[in-house]
């Protein structure tokens, strides 16, 4: 991590960023106009509609569980216990009211801050 | 009833759709994306990026995990198809989103090629979650499209706005209030993908979840991928079976 240390000391030459840029868009935009294509063909009641939006629900599901609980490969057990405890709780009060998203939100949020806080 | 050209009942409420989608966005997605982006800007200025290549970065790929992975690479020296690919790979739920978004979205209307281009780059986590869960229930199908795009705008100036100041700000805003600032979007997006109402999603909710975690130590950014086609698929198979 060393390299990023080192704040702001040089820009990266702007064209080698340029590509890079486009090159991430590239591979990112793909997906989308491949969606747009399949999109008129695709019965919107039908199996296989239902079958990619639970694909795309386990996709997102997976995804953020995975960025609340291990957000990078170097996190610490104390910090991923304090991680799967606010999803808990966040997960519990929501339950709790009646799938109260806001609460729910304050209770992992709050959870979690005091946690930060706590462990310094 | 006036009727538009696509066979939908024309909305006769002008642009209050779009104010409402944008009213919508204000609060927990606008904050958060702000958020998320506040922390993308700091690591882009150390990446090398310019302000205006960061934010320029954040609108033309639109998923933060293939921004990250780019500055990351970008530092490492990676050549440009390798981080094509990666970028690819770690935004590939774009695709199954398209699909099962863009329905949702038009609620039947045709829209020109280019506009559905536009309409789909906005499309992300975040505004898919919107459309699939709030916009679902509560707003009218001939109003969605102007609901979407309102929130949309929304959420993408947010973003550019939480880049710039990320990147202009630096190091600045103290780490632990950082730490909890980029808590607040995931959480929020999972407490209203766990609202789903359908039992088929609930299921794939929890399969994904499970599937993400549990791959994630042995294949990295593939976890996305595989948690979602393996829980998405058992979600599936199973829901069929209690039907019958």
């Amino acid at each position: 991590m060393s390299s990023l240390l080192s704040v702001n000391s040089f820009l990266t030459d702007p064209a080698t960023v340029w590509m890079a840029i486009a090159a991430a868009s590239f591979g990112t935009v793909f997906w989308r106009v491949l969606g747009v294509i399949l999109d008129g063909h695709i019965d919107p009641e039908g199996a296989i509609y239902r079958w990619v939006s639970a694909v795309a629900y386990a996709m997102v599901a997976g995804l953020i569980a995975r960025v609340l609980i291990l957000p990078s490969a170097g996190v610490e057990t104390l910090e991923m216990g304090l991680r799967a405890a606010s999803l808990a709780i966040g997960l519990g009060v929501w339950w709790g009211m009646g799938r109260s998203v806001l609460g729910g939100l304050a209770a992992g949020v709050g959870t979690f801050a005091l946690g930060v806080f706590l462990i310094g | 009833m006036k009727q538009g050209g696509d066979g939908l009942p024309a909305s006769s409420r002008g642009m209050m759709p779009f104010l409402e989608g944008a009213r919508a966005c204000v609060g927990v997605p606008a904050i958060g994306i702000f958020m998320t982006m506040l922390g993308y800007g700091v690591m882009a200025r150390d990446g090398g990026l310019s302000a205006f290549q960061a934010a320029v970065s954040t609108v033309a790929v639109w998923g933060i995990s293939g921004q990250v992975a780019m500055v990351e690479m970008l530092g490492a020296g990676s050549d440009v198809l390798a981080i094509c690919v990666a970028a690819g790979l770690v935004n590939l739920r774009m695709l199954p989103i398209a699909i099962s978004g863009l329905p949702m979205i038009l609620a039947g209307r045709k829209l020109i090629l280019p506009l559905k281009l536009i309409l789909v780059q906005t499309t992300s986590v975040t505004g898919w979650t919107h459309a699939q869960t709030i916009m679902l229930e509560q707003v009218a199908p001939e109003d969605r499209l102007l609901h979407y795009v309102g929130f949309s705008a929304t959420l993408v100036s947010s973003a550019i706005a939480g880049t710039i100041a990320g990147h202009v700000a630096g190091g600045g805003a103290p780490p632990m209030v950082m730490t909890v600032a980029v808590f607040l979007t995931p959480l929020y997006l999972y407490l209203l993908v766990a609202s789903a109402r359908q039992k088929i999603n609930q299921l794939s909710v929890i399969f994904g979840s499970l599937f993400g975690l549990a791959f994630y130590p042995a294949i990295g950014d593939w976890s996305v991928a595989a948690a979602g086609v393996v829980g998405g698929s058992l979600a599936f198979a199973a829901a069929r079976k209690s039907r019958q």
